[in-house]
């Protein structure tokens, strides 16, 4: 089985010398193709520089991550602008559509940043769209949706460039019980589909949908449970 | 391969291949479909914006707006004075007129003299090789009666070899003939502006007036043509008759105004001045009360002023549309500053869907030419309209010039670019986390 995240020693120290903050300290932490991996911890833990750094938003200060196969360390802003547009699929808290751009131009964004034709850019996104069951809506803007149906344009995007990694960091924080519910059925359908999925998460009993469940504590993996 | 089915299958190996990565269609440059993605994204954000945008719009407008009419203009303005000055036929001429005194003696003088008269002219206008025409002139204000009441206005006393070679066409019926001349014929060319004052819309030809008791017929109308000395004036408000007649009618005491003399080289100025004060002086006992101007080199003289001034004008409404278009790029500067601050979300958003530092900065780059190229295009539209408007009052119209307008849009474009610049690059090197946070 192919590894997608493997890191090593990472580390991430914001300021400097006397007002320096460990944000993380050493996390070792390996993420296997088509596993539904949770990660938790209480805010201040560091969960969010991991994800950001997992998503290739910010680098580490110190440490080597992988990510399916390729050290990521050392590379440019615009390779790890690659990266990001190829690999990863964020979804995140508040959904973070372009709110003048129909959803249908949403879903299609990160395929213009991978330089696909507009027919084939149009007929990707309709039928990702179709497929979270809001194609109807293609043509709206954001603010005619509901939350449970902003977050499934954000799912159908991260999925356009058929990412290695789907990043969700609180994907139903925003959302009542019953349409995060349906989100993270989703998530589990995704999954099922042979997807990798990362989902970052404060709360306990949204982490127990995930396969396996990663702790992260004060910058440090506090405890592992789950298959590996 | 877009079945909905197929699309939400786990990537397959290629992806995951670590030896070979997948292959991307991305394309290295800038797309096409990514450069109307920017433009749409502009108008949507200028459209977003509306106060704003028409605010640096405005200046920009005016800026290109100020350049296209302002170039457009002074074309056409030495256009009109270009055709003013070969209207005037100065070109190898000279003019014998009296000269007045400038002292007492002078005057004292002068008195002794018969003055410039029709019987000069036997004289004066002998053949030479060196001139092609002798064109006497007198000229004196009277009034005029035609059917409907009376008009102040000057009659003109003249050969039928003036009009031709001082470029006065005939608009209406004929012009004067020799055999006018010869049989002291009571019959008028009317200047183009008095046969519209007198007679309206209506043809003059055949039409009679009386001049100071004199009846006279009008056998032509001159054309109207533009107005650049005392001379143009006097022949477009005045009445033509031939010269015999105009001593005979009109003056008993034969007072010639001047004598204009074409010279067939330009040169021989020197010599032919000498000999025409010559003969004069001959006929006017030995007096010298005339004297002559080389009309040759006051227009040439005047063109120089005039091109000078023009130089000037140039100068100054340059620097003026120069002023408007900078503030209006100063405008674009805050525009795109102000857009950047609003939209630092979406910067970090793109950035982490996969848009690169240089995508951010051309697409911020772009949006200040697209504003721009939005005001230029605004400034094109009006000031072509302008110059339409204006159009009637220059000889061969007034065209938008394409050089004006080329320099208008560089200028803008560029102002676009130099003034977006900063704003773009602060824009593409927004870290995505901090823009999202």
């Amino acid at each position: 089985m192919s590894t997608i995240i493997r890191t090593q020693g990472i580390t991430k120290i914001y300021g400097a010398n006397g007002a320096a903050v460990h944000a993380l300290r050493g996390i070792d932490f390996a993420v296997e193709k088509g596993e539904f991996v949770a990660l938790i911890g209480p805010s201040g833990s560091g969960k969010s520089t991991l994800m950001a750094i997992l998503g290739c938003l910010d680098s580490p200060s110190a440490g080597s991550y992988e990510l399916d196969g390729h050290p990521v360390h050392g590379l440019s802003g615009g390779e790890l602008a690659r990266i990001r547009n190829g690999k990863i699929g964020f979804v995140f808290q508040s959904y973070n559509l372009l709110p003048k751009a129909s959803i249908l131009r949403n879903v299609e964004l990160p395929m213009l940043y991978a330089g696909l034709g507009r027919r084939d850019r149009r007929d990707r996104a309709l039928a990702l769209l179709e497929k979270v069951g809001i194609a109807d809506k293609a043509d709206k803007l954001p603010a005619a949706l509901s939350g449970g149906q902003k977050q499934r344009v954000a799912v159908a995007r991260a999925l356009a460039n058929e990412p290695a990694l789907l990043l969700a960091d609180e994907p139903t924080g925003a959302l009542d019980s019953r349409t995060g519910a349906e989100v993270l059925d989703l998530f589990r359908e995704l999954h099922g589909q042979g997807h990798t999925l990362l989902l970052v998460t404060h709360d306990p009993s949204i982490a127990a949908q995930a396969e396996r469940r990663v702790e992260i504590r004060d910058g440090l993996i506090a405890s592992a449970e789950g298959a590996a | 391969m877009n079945s909905p089915d197929a699309i939400l299958r786990a990537p397959g190996p290629s992806l995951l291949d670590t030896e070979a990565p997948a292959p991307r269609p991305r394309s290295r440059g800038f797309s096409a479909g990514m450069l109307w993605e920017v433009v749409r994204t502009g108008l949507v954000e200028l459209w977003a914006h509306k106060l704003r945008s028409i605010l640096t719009l405005t200046l920009l407008m005016l800026g290109v707006f100020a350049l296209v009419v302002m170039t457009s203009v002074l074309d056409g303005v030495m256009d009109k004075v270009t055709t003013g000055f070969a209207g005037m036929s100065w070109d190898g001429t000279v003019r014998i007129a009296p000269k007045a005194p400038e002292t007492a003696e002078e005057r004292d003088r002068f008195a002794m003299s018969p003055g410039l008269r029709y019987e000069d002219l036997g004289r004066l206008t002998a053949p030479n090789p060196r001139v092609l025409a002798f064109l006497p002139r007198a000229q004196k204000e009277v009034s005029v009666r035609v059917t409907g009441g009376t008009e102040r206005t000057w009659v003109i006393g003249v050969t039928s070899e003036y009009a031709p070679w001082m470029n006065r066409p005939i608009g209406l019926g004929r012009g004067l003939t020799e055999d006018d001349q010869r049989r002291r014929s009571t019959v008028a060319v009317v200047g183009a502006s008095l046969g519209a004052k007198l007679f309206g819309g209506a043809d003059p030809v055949g039409r009679d007036l009386v001049v100071e008791g004199v009846p006279f017929r009008i056998v032509g109308v001159q054309a109207p043509g533009q107005i650049f000395n005392d001379e143009n004036y006097y022949d477009a408000n005045g009445l033509l008759i031939p010269l015999e007649t105009y001593m005979d009618r009109m003056d008993p005491t034969h007072q010639l105004t001047q004598v204009t003399v074409k010279l067939r080289r330009t040169r021989d100025l020197g010599e032919v001045s000498a000999m025409l004060l010559g003969r004069t002086r001959q006929a006017h006992h030995g007096i010298e009360d005339v004297e002559i101007v080389d009309l040759d080199a006051e227009a040439a003289r005047a063109y120089q002023n005039f091109l000078q001034q023009m130089t000037g004008w140039r100068v100054v409404l340059l620097s003026l549309a120069g002023t408007v278009l900078l503030v209006g790029g100063v405008g674009v500067l805050s525009v795109m500053l102000i857009s950047f601050s609003d939209r630092r979300f979406e910067i970090g958003l793109r950035k982490a869907l996969g848009a690169s530092d240089h995508e951010i900065l051309i697409q911020f780059l772009l949006e200040a030419v697209v504003l721009a190229a939005i005001g230029a295009l605004l400034g094109t539209v009006t000031g072509a309209l302008l110059c339409q408007a204006l159009s009637a009052s220059f000889p061969y119209g007034l065209v938008v010039n394409p050089l004006g307008l080329l320099l208008a849009w560089i200028v803008a474009l560029a102002l676009a670019l130099v003034f977006g610049l900063y704003p773009a690059l602060r824009a593409s090197r927004l870290s995505p986390m901090e823009a999202m946070r």
